[in-house]
């Protein structure tokens, strides 16, 4: 930006303070009031990546053969077995609430008491069929025995009643939009209900409710984003008292947290004029737009208030501090938005909306504190007191600085750059052990002991049906399960894939037209066979319904189930190359393979979509980064200075990952890329200082010791708040909250160690190179 | 009426696939088994003893191999993929194994290796049992009628329709001084010339039996659907039903080491006599699967085979 705009924008401003006071009040007002229309939203289809070709399968079936979003609801005897008429009087309640749930595709209901659910026998004339609870049963002692051997004979056990008798499940499919009023469904609702019209209508001594599914995640997940909320008082309150511990002043602490607030009602009410709601990731942006406005506010402030120290008057103060600070600032600000914008990348909507609204957030800061916040400091008046108090402060500060400039003399410099060096090399070979995806059971946006997860366990374990499942769509031509190339291809497909460690179970239809065609030969396990006659095939399959979701009304569509034993990354990209591998060795024109549906699908497809996006969106924001750097301090040695630091961070970032078990996943990838595009701020804001001192001739050691003095307290404190922000998330009830502060809280304040001590060192090694400190002709900023 | 029916069907089958003629599949004869992790955990039908080491068959072209009581079991090389239902040893190194597309592989070396010695897809029709009486006179019973005997080891196969019905022959068993066939409604046939003549004896049941259990020359067992089973004093002449109190099918039986009768069947039956098949003692397996065969693992334990796979139960404690 030329100096002479900057001065003619600094004399407008600055010129007409009442009239940018009042739009920026207006402004805030009509923001806060859409603020306030804020909704909780989470849509299942949002967090899936669309553009993936598992997903197009995906769409493309979720609704004939269920999709990832069905809820399985267990009732536990606690006392005894299920054969109890007080059991069978819940389980059927349950069936019926479960029945009438919003957005229950209701033909997929399955419990014990659904017509869906039959049994086989074989009778002396050949076999008969029928309801495992019949129309007639009564709960007696007599009724109660005949569906035990009803549910022995309709190969339910493990699947709708746990192996030990002592549970059972009812089984739904969610559909994303209502069938009925074509409406999104509301999850947040479903939720509820399941809690207050199953769980606690039915939970008691007697009888255990155990809820999982992907709606009683999102109402999991929303209830403990509302702790966050609170968490947000308390890293505002944290802050505004790091900031008067270091502003030492009530004013102007107050007018900087002031205008950060500002900026975070901005960018909620932005969110909703752009039609986006919240959502539980979304939910931690206002702390970091908090956060990284009082970090850059800080600048402003600690600008003026040295130059007051200095003895200028507010207004001189703040007008000069506008000046030095408008370029990198908006730079800082412009690479943290690029640094959000590159998570664009991952084509996943819910991480779409999170880059744009965060961009917003960030764009909205440039204004807040850049304008606002020094129009605000003009007014200012500090006392006597407050001067005293920043001259013992400031005293007390220099000895640090002095210790510290000595990073940028050689001899100190380079065993820094040894020691970073040797911590990279390690981080780069820890960092390689960091795994894709989810690294635990149950749902990983939650605590493993929370009760969700529980009630998963309860269910993996009572159960042989897992909670994982992937499911792959057979195309086959129209009538293909009568024919015995078609059949016999998806068997030994099912038979493949149940062998693939970490495959819990399988089924497919093939599997029941052997068992029917024995029923045809009286029962006889040696005809499970799948007979080469069509007209024999025909018979298999006439009892298997469409219900079953094992085919289609034509038969050119059947789904194979593949339960997996978890959905970590390797299990899931085990099972994923299987299929491709069965499919590559058995070409057939007739048979096609598609991946995938089911939860364990969208996994997969999620973790491959992350995977190819984490290169790629790497390279574009220290691209970003170093073309800003580039653009700002027209020097290859200033960008290598402020950028290389980075890179050991991000190695850094891996290796924790690895060590502490996160995985790369959707709510940790943008954390490298925020990592970054923050990270930067502080080498930018350090080294314009440092350019500027180096142009006037200064050696490098005394350079960099001024320009400590001018931004070292500064930059230290925005680390320190930039930590303090995303640190309160480590209290989430959210494990993924949990995850994603703790690795910014990382990022944050080894970055900014980094810049205080790896930079300089940097400098003072690649100034030979460069022939810097000695060009006294470089670009003046000013 | 059944087997017309079916016979039917399969006509009018044939027919709709020559005119409909789609690609022809690979015959399932034309592909080994593959090794597989889970392979004893298929669907196995029918086992046997190698002298000491057991053998047992089931789905996909698997054979198992244990040398160590069914502790351990591996997976032999087997040429076809087709499902597995019988399989008969003459001694502890020749073995036949019979099965869908009416194959017949034949081992000479325990079981370790397999060679295909017939087969007939086309026909449809599945082989279900064999039996072997020495290394060289044999019989492999099946589906409609099927009925093949060898007097050279399997090296030639001969199609011997012992009665005039096509009915299905789901088991043999015997010595040459009594053989016995059992079928489908009530057949069953015996022969005390090791198989040269058969005579139909007049049936105590109409309904299907699955297999016998020869115990003496006199004495004999034959079971089916609806836990029928019915015993011999008379080298098969006469019969008399035994109490089961299951209507699960019986599917298979064997006489263990220490003379004890046990007979398997569906929803996870297990029928155990101590007094030579007289009277029975029902065990259900609490996962009720359809088991199919039995083999003796050492003193103590049974080896179930069924579609879930091999089972080792301990033996039934003897009656006080």
């Amino acid at each position: 930006m030329p100096a002479t705009l900057i001065h003619r924008v600094e004399a407008w401003v600055f010129g007409h303070r009442a009239l940018v006071l009042a739009a920026f009040a207006v402004a805030t007002l009509a923001l806060a009031l859409a603020a306030s229309q804020l909704k909780v939203a989470a849509g299942f289809e949002k967090q899936l990546p669309v553009e993936h070709p598992y997903m197009q399968t995906f769409l493309e079936y979720q609704e004939q053969f269920g999709g990832a979003n069905r809820v399985l609801i267990a009732i536990e005897a606690r006392r005894g077995d299920i054969f109890t008429p007080a059991f069978f009087n819940v389980l059927k309640k349950v069936t019926d609430e479960v029945f009438f749930l919003p957005g229950v595709d209701r033909a997929r209901v399955t419990s014990l008491f659904t017509p869906n659910v039959r049994f086989i026998e074989i009778v002396e004339d050949g076999f008969a069929g029928g309801n495992v609870i019949p129309a007639d049963f009564r709960p007696t002692r007599e009724g109660l025995d005949q569906v035990r051997e009803n549910i022995l004979k309709s190969g339910q056990m493990g699947r709708l009643v746990s192996q030990d008798f002592r549970a059972a499940i009812v089984s739904a499919n969610l559909l994303d939009r209502d069938p009925r009023t074509g409406e999104r469904l509301d999850y947040m609702a479903v939720a509820k209900r399941l809690e207050t019209e199953v769980r606690a209508r039915y939970e008691s001594e007697a009888f255990g409710v155990h809820v999982i599914g992907f709606a009683k995640v999102i109402g999991d997940v929303a209830d403990g984003a509302a702790g966050v909320v609170g968490f947000f008082g308390v890293a505002v309150l944290l802050t505004a008292l790091l900031v008067w511990s270091y502003a030492h002043s009530v004013v102007l602490s107050a007018m900087l947290v002031g205008c950060s607030l500002v900026a975070v009602v901005w960018q909620l009410g932005l969110l909703v004029m752009l039609g986006y709601g919240i959502d539980p990731m979304s939910l931690l942006l206002p702390f970091l737009i908090f956060a990284i406005a009082v970090s850059h506010g800080v600048q402003m402030v600690n600008g003026v208030g040295a130059e007051m120290y200095e003895g200028a008057g507010a207004m001189e103060a703040a007008r000069s501090s506008f000046r030095k600070l408008l370029v990198p600032g908006v730079t800082a600000l412009s690479t943290d938005v690029a640094g959000f914008l590159t998570i664009m990348l991952i084509e996943i909507p819910i991480i779409q909306e999170l880059a744009v609204s965060a961009s917003v957030g960030v764009a909205v800061i440039i204004l807040t504190n850049l304008f606002l916040l020094p129009v605000l400091l003009s007014y200012a008046k500090l006392g006597e007191r407050h001067r005293d108090r920043l001259r013992r402060s400031t005293a007390h500060r220099l000895r640090l600085w002095e210790t510290m400039a000595a990073a940028a003399r050689p001899a100190v410099a380079v065993p820094i750059l040894v020691a970073t060096v040797a911590l990279g090399a390690w981080a780069w070979h820890e960092g390689r052990g960091m795994a894709v995806g989810d690294m635990e059971a149950g749902v990983p946006e939650l605590w493993p002991d929370s009760r969700y997860n529980r009630d998963t366990a309860f269910i993996v374990e009572r159960f042989a049906i897992g909670v994982d499942l992937i499911q792959v769509i057979a195309e086959v031509p129209a009538n293909g399960c009568i024919r015995h190339d078609v059949v016999s291809y998806l068997d030994d497909f099912d038979w493949f894939m149940r062998n693939v460690p970490g495959v819990q179970s399988t089924l497919s239809l093939p599997t029941v037209m052997k068992t029917v065609n024995a029923g045809w030969n009286e029962g006889s396990p040696k005809w499970r066979v799948l007979p080469r006659d069509e007209r024999v095939l025909v018979r298999a399959v006439t009892p298997v319904e469409t219900s079953t979701g094992l085919l289609n009304a034509d038969c050119s569509v059947m789904p194979v189930l593949i339960f997996t034993e978890d959905h970590k990354a390797e299990t899931i990209r085990r099972v994923t190359e299987a299929v491709g591998a069965f499919a590559a060795a058995n070409p057939s024109a007739d048979v096609r393979l598609r991946l995938a549906t089911g939860n364990v699908g969208v996994m997969a497809a999620t973790n491959e979509a992350v995977d190819a996006a984490q290169m790629p969106m790497l390279l574009w924001v220290y691209g970003v980064v170093v073309a800003l750097c580039l653009l700002t301090f027209r020097s290859v040695y200033a960008t290598l200075c402020t950028v290389l630091p980075l890179t050991l961070v991000s190695l850094l970032c891996n290796a924790l990952m690895a060590q502490l078990g996160i995985g790369l996943k959707v709510s940790t990838l943008p954390v490298a890329a925020l990592g970054v595009g923050i990270g930067v701020d502080y080498g930018i804001y350090i080294f314009s200082r440092l350019q500027v001192h180096l142009q006037t001739g200064e050696p490098l050691p005394l350079a960099y010791l001024r320009t400590l003095r001018e931004t070292g307290s500064a930059v230290i404190f925005t680390g320190i708040t930039l930590a303090v922000g995303v640190s309160t998330w480590l209290f989430s009830a959210l494990k993924f909250q949990a995850d994603m502060g703790l690795l910014l809280t990382f990022m944050f304040l080894v970055n900014m160690v980094g810049a205080v001590l790896v930079l300089p060192a940097l400098a003072a090694v690649l100034a030979p190179v460069f022939g810097a400190g000695r060009n006294r002709k470089g670009h003046a900023q000013e | 009426m059944k087997t017309l029916l079916s016979l039917i069907i399969m006509a009018i089958g044939l027919a709709a696939l020559a005119a409909s003629a789609p690609p022809p599949a690979a015959a399932e004869t034309d592909r080994p088994a593959v090794p597989a992790r889970l392979a004893p955990r298929s669907l196995l039908l029918d086992g046997a003893l190698a002298g000491s080491r057991l053998v047992a068959v089931g789905e996909r072209g698997h054979i198992l191999l244990s040398d160590d009581d069914g502790a351990t079991w591996r997976q032999a090389a087997v040429p076809v993929r087709a499902t597995l239902t019988g399989v008969a040893f003459a001694d502890a190194r020749n073995g036949w194994a019979v099965g869908h597309d009416a194959v017949i592989l034949r081992t000479r070396d325990g079981g370790e290796t397999w060679t295909l010695q017939y087969q007939d897809p086309d026909g449809e029709a599945p082989l279900l049992d064999v039996l072997f009486l020495d290394a060289e006179r044999g019989f492999a019973t099946g589906a409609y009628g099927l009925f093949l005997t060898t007097a050279d080891g399997g090296a030639t196969w001969h199609p011997e329709p012992p009665a005039e019905e096509d009915l299905h022959l789901n088991g043999i068993d015997g010595a040459a001084a009594l053989l016995l066939v059992a079928g489908e409604s009530g057949t069953l046939m015996r022969s005390e010339d090791a198989g040269a003549t058969w005579q139909q004896r007049e049936t105590p049941y109409q309904g299907s039996f699955f297999g016998v259990l020869v115990l003496s020359p006199s004495e004999a067992l034959a079971y089916g659907i609806q836990g029928r089973l019915y015993r011999s004093a008379d080298g098969g002449r006469s019969w008399t039903r035994i109490e089961t109190g299951t209507t699960a099918g019986l599917t298979g039986a064997r006489r263990l080491p220490d003379g004890t009768v046990a007979v398997v069947g569906l929803s996870g039956t297990l029928l155990t006599s101590r007094d030579g098949g007289r009277s029975f003692a029902l065990t259900r397996l609490e996962d009720r699967p359809a088991l199919s065969g039995i083999l003796p693992a050492g003193d103590r334990a049974l080896i179930l085979l069924g579609d879930q796979g091999i089972r080792r139960v301990d033996a039934p404690a003897a009656p006080k």
